[in-house]
């Protein structure tokens, strides 16, 4: 077959390329890391470090990836490294380098050396041609190597020689803004790493089919370490700002006891308790406000947003079920389903506030005309009904008909296979929708500051489960907590920040620290919630696999 | 045909031209006629299925007699699968169904109003192509029949009362899985989850399954084709046991297995139409038809 | 055209109907010679009758191999399942057709030509070797009228050996009536017995005949009213 090329199948000499390449891309990391330091202000720009000013380094490194990266590319077309290169790095590559080479020449010709408009114009467009040529020209290994270290070596020029540095800064006409040489630099430094790595990438995977592969694959780590990144950036700067707040006198002994609540229902309990560890954390036990209360504490938040999930799953769990198992099990009409299709999507994607409304304009005035935890838990449901019923529909659906086959030939009627066997194949997929629902309600503020919020700062605790009373006319129970306004965590943040200080006096911190707390125990709270929905899933898994 | 001039032809098959000139066969009654001695378990009259516009099954009508194997065999797309489930009603599950003539399972109407689909189906099991188990333990899959007709009931209700059936269901269990040939590999892991198995004692776990309410007829849908040779004999082995009790009806695109395993055979062939039925040995030492034994001797098909 | 499906396999069937056709026509050619041996005195030809034995032989499990091999591999059924089983059979008739000729050429070796009985030889072998050839025919046309028709000329050349043994012995027993010389009573059993095995190996040529015929009624009928 004239079509196939046949290239080496055992290579000789590689590890040369490859160790090159590899410490191409360490030193990638390196600066990649660094330079998002300086940016952060985690390392000052103007320490010295190794007795050298930061940029100067940055510089040196930059340099020094050029010259791995362009010294593999020519040993590998010199024959002295085997790679298996294509007879051209491809379009992508060359529009890539073409850019960044137009856009190199233009700012150099226009800001350095003063050209009017005609004139950096032609110039970029040169060298962006120039440089695209160059990528695109010769073999592969040629051209994905030398542009790159083309950029590489100028940025690191202009670093080394100090002409890009702390001092400089640029304010072009037209443009509001000013680019500084202390943003600048790691910016440029951000981005000569990344393409230094991809391209050596590449070149370590051997350029061709594989480098290709090599450079995707580096690609994709980068992002999966990016999303990491941002956030274990975002959980470790709520834990480090909120961590010392949650934990103020705080206790942790062995000489406490667990018992059972007063009463439930308007039974009385009996006084029956355990030992159990004595942990005592007042930011978490405490009211918000109270003269006995020296610590500001959060309870009746988190009681508010324990209560409002629960609330909602009780609504909406058993309504989207049943709306999934009638469009997947029982209707014909594909029409149909198209339709509650659309509207279940349009529900989910409707912004939340606009539920607030409905829930203001609806039920606030039936329920009394006042705020209420009723109406929090039930506009939270409204919210997630939609992704339960969407959720429970695909995961009914992606049952096996085999399972309701066989069940039939046994001459079982259909509602007791969906019962016995579909839903309970089922339950992780809709386990899974609910998890992701409440993880989304259980931080909505929008809605509860329109049908639920009460005080700033509340100084009880929402008691539903012992407000439960007997009543002698219809509906012959009524729960004076649900009617109540109340918080919840992110509304706590809210009103925390929006009022400004913390109520009565002496509280051990501030009240930034107060919503930085909040932010870290609302987190807590949503991952306690996820991994008690992993738990059931897994459990459901198991049943299902034996796994 | 390519070797007419080397292969004597045989000498009594009828020829009819077609409008296009090519010559078919007449298909004569009397060969799908099959007469044995007894009732017939299932009695089948003039039956055609429509798929919508596609008409599936023609005219067919045969007698299955009982406490035997009857294997349906014909080339894809015949409409064996579609003629098998018509025996137990599983066509109804398709909307663009719609099927004429009569069916009678033990001297009962089966397409007629007021027949009661669940009990037809106790009376009536099938087992599919590719094995099905449920994602339960072993034991659940048995007992799901029984639990869902309400015939065991091990609820706390039922403790409380004294009407616990969960020896019943033991025993259950035990006979079942033994009458499948299942229980000497499965007895000391009646709690593990059935997908664990292998395919071969998937398929017959689905055998117990379909057992354990009770039926009269068997219907197996290619119940080895999705099994390796060994799993295969143990399938046939069995199935020659079920005879004994049950009556089995078997389809296969297999011939051989066919010929193994059945005492009377029936040949479906393209376009739905049953050409022939008889003893297995004639059917496959002699049929009558000229296309059964093209199809047979692989000229075709 | 259409390629028909299994073309190996009709192409192995159809080869074992020639290669059966052509091992008939070899023993055909061997039992001609040996006729002409026995009538016409053909020292020749007897001599590569027999030296051709190994040849049939040969052919011979060649061929029974062919057939097994079609049964294990290719499973035939109806149809090509009654072909290749008869097939098998009829080899093992022409088979025995052929050490049948071997025997009546090494007899026209023996003999000398003061035979006690001139009993026509020749003309019950031409019908024995006839009746043959019509069988072999039958089955390499497939022609079962023709099969039937061959059982009734099996009872002519059965007529015709039964007449010659009580020809032969009855012109020994004239021969001994009429005086003459003392006999060379070696010589004369031996002819004799010769003669007699000669008629009774040629009344047996015929009898394969019919069995050929009988199983290829059988292939192509189904109709074993032929095979006793």
């Amino acid at each position: 077959m004239s079509t196939v090329t046949r290239n080496a199948l055992v290579s000789t000499e590689t590890t040369l390329r490859e160790y090159v390449s590899t410490g191409v891309m360490a030193l990638g990391a390196v600066l990649f890391l660094a330079s998002w330091a300086v940016l952060f202000q985690w390392v000052g720009e103007s320490t010295p470090v190794l007795g050298v000013a930061v940029f100067t380094l940055f510089g040196v490194l930059l340099l020094a990836m050029a010259v791995g990266i362009a010294g593999v590319g020519v040993a590998a077309r010199l024959g002295r490294v085997s790679a298996s290169p294509s007879a051209s790095a491809g379009l992508v590559v060359g529009v890539l380098f073409g850019g960044i080479g137009f856009v190199t020449g233009g700012l150099v010709a226009s800001q350095t050396l003063g050209m009017g408009a005609v004139g950096w114009l032609a110039v970029a467009l040169a060298v962006g041609v120039a440089v695209a040529a160059l990528a695109v020209v010769p073999r592969e290994d040629v051209g994905s190597t030398f542009p790159p270290a083309l950029f590489l070596a100028f940025v690191g020029a202009l670093l080394v020689t100090g002409t890009l540095g702390l001092g400089w800064s640029w304010s072009p006409d037209g443009v509001s803004a000013t680019f500084v040489g202390s943003v600048m630099v790691p910016v440029l430094t951000v981005a000569g790493s990344l393409v230094g790595s991809w391209s050596a990438a590449k070149a370590r995977a051997g350029f061709g089919t594989q480098g290709r592969e090599g450079g995707a694959f580096y690609l994709i780590r980068l992002s999966v370490f990016g999303m990491l990144g941002v956030l274990a950036l975002l959980v470790g700067f709520i834990v480090k700002n909120g961590l010392e707040t949650a934990l103020t006198r705080a206790q942790f002994g062995l000489g406490g006891h667990v018992g059972l609540p007063g009463s439930i229902l308007g039974v009385t309990l009996p006084n029956w308790s355990v030992p159990f560890v004595d942990v005592q954390v007042p930011f978490v036990t405490n009211v918000s406000q109270s003269l006995f209360v020296e610590v500001p504490g959060l309870a009746p938040a988190i009681l508010g947003t324990l209560w409002l999930v629960v609330g909602a799953m009780l609504f909406a769990i058993p309504l989207g079920l049943a709306a999934a198992i009638f469009l997947a099990e029982y209707t014909e009409s594909r029409l149909f389903r198209q339709l509650v299709e659309i509207a279940t999507n349009g529900l989910w994607s409707t912004p939340s506030i606009v539920f607030g409304l409905f829930g203001l304009a609806f039920l606030v005035p039936r329920f009394g005309g006042g705020k209420s935890l009723l109406s929090g838990q039930l506009v939270l449901g409204f919210m997630l009904l939609p992704l339960v019923v969407i959720t429970s529909y695909e995961s009914i659906k992606a049952v096996p008909d085999e399972y309701r086959d066989a069940s039939a030939a046994l001459g079982v009627t259909q509602w007791q296979t969906i019962k016995s066997a579909v839903l309970p194949a089922a339950m992780p997929g809709v386990i899974t929708g609910v998890i992701l629902g409440v993880g989304r309600i259980a931080g909505e503020t929008a809605p509860l500051l329109l049908v639920y919020g009460g005080p700033p700062f509340s100084s009880q605790n929402p008691s539903v489960l012992s407000s439960f009373q007997f009543t002698s006319a219809p509906p012959f129970v009524s729960n004076t907590a649900l009617m109540d306004a109340g918080s919840a965590l992110p509304y706590q943040l809210y009103t925390s920040i929006t009022s400004g200080r913390l109520p009565g006096q002496g509280a051990p911190f501030s009240v930034q620290e107060f919503g930085w707390g909040t932010a870290l125990v609302l987190l807590v709270v949503v991952l306690g919630l996820y991994a008690f929905g992993i738990a059931g899933r897994i459990y459901f898994r198991r049943k299902l696999y034996n796994e | 045909m390519s070797n007419a001039d080397t292969t004597p032809q045989r000498q009594d098959a009828q020829a009819t031209e077609t409008t296009t000139g090519e010559t078919v066969e007449t298909v004569r009654d009397e060969w799908a006629d099959y007469d044995f001695d007894g009732e017939p378990m299932v009695a089948v009259e003039d039956v055609n299925v429509h798929y919508g516009d596609d008409h599936a099954l023609k005219d067919v009508s045969m007698d299955i007699p009982e406490e035997s194997v009857t294997a349906l065999i014909g080339p894809s797309g015949c409409g064996k699968s579609t003629f098998l489930r018509c025996l137990n009603r599983m066509n109804d599950r398709i909307t663009s169904a719609r099927i004429d003539g009569s069916v009678a399972v033990d001297g009962e109407e089966i397409y007629q109003d007021g027949v009661d689909l669940v009990e037809l189906r106790k009376r009536v099991g099938m087992v599919f192509q590719a094995p099905n188990p449920f994602p339960k333990s072993i034991r659940e899959n048995i007992s799901y029949g029984p639990r869902k007709h309400g015939d065991i009931d091990t609820s706390l209700l039922s403790r409380l009362l004294g009407r616990d059936d969960t020896e019943a269901e033991e025993a259950l269990v035990e006979q079942c899985l033994r009458d499948a040939a299942l229980y000497e590999e499965v007895a000391d892991r009646l709690d593990d989850n059935a997908l664990g198995l292998s395919g071969g004692q998937q398929q017959r776990l689905c055998i117990a399954r379909a057992l354990a309410v009770d039926p009269d007829v068997l219907l197996m849908d290619e119940p080895a084709s999705a099994l390796d040779p060994i799993a295969t004999a143990k399938i046939e082995d069995l199935i020659e046991e079920l005879a004994e009790d049950y009556t089995v009806v078997v389809v296969t695109h297999n011939m051989q297995q066919a010929a193994r395993i059945s005492d009377q055979t029936a040949v479906f062939l393209t376009g739905g139409e049953l050409v022939e039925y008889g003893d297995t040995d004639q059917i496959f030492e002699d049929p009558e038809s000229q296309r059964v034994e093209d199809y047979i001797t692989g000229k075709f098909g | 055209m259409i390629p028909v499906p299994r073309d190996t396999y009709q192409a192995a069937l159809d080869d074992l109907r020639a290669d059966v056709v052509a091992m008939g026509d070899l023993v055909l050619d061997r039992l001609d010679g040996a006729l002409a041996a026995l009538t016409d005195g053909d020292a020749a030809a007897a001599r590569a009758v027999v030296d051709g034995d190994d040849d049939v032989n040969e052919r011979y499990l060649a061929l029974e191999s062919d057939c097994l091999d079609l049964f294990a591999l290719q499973q035939p059924v109806a149809g090509d399942l009654r072909f290749v089983a008869a097939s098998f059979k009829v080899l093992t008739d022409i088979e025995r057709v052929g050490d049948l000729a071997v025997n009546l050429a090494t007899y026209a070796l023996d003999a000398d030509d003061g035979r006690v009985s001139d009993v026509d030889l020749g003309g019950i072998g031409t019908a024995a070797r006839d009746l043959f050839a019509d069988a072999l025919d039958a089955y390499a046309e497939g022609d079962a009228d023709a099969c039937r028709r061959l059982a009734e000329r099996d009872d002519e050349v059965d007529a015709l050996c039964q007449q010659a043994g009580e020809r032969i012995v009855r012109d020994l027993v004239e021969q001994r009536a009429d005086g003459g010389d003392p006999w060379d009573v070696e010589a004369v059993l031996d002819d004799i017995s010769g003669l007699l095995l000669a008629v009774r190996d040629l009344e047996r040529v015929a009898d394969h005949g019919v069995n050929v015929a009988a199983r290829t009624l059988y292939d192509v009928e189904s109709d074993p009213e032929l095979v006793y």
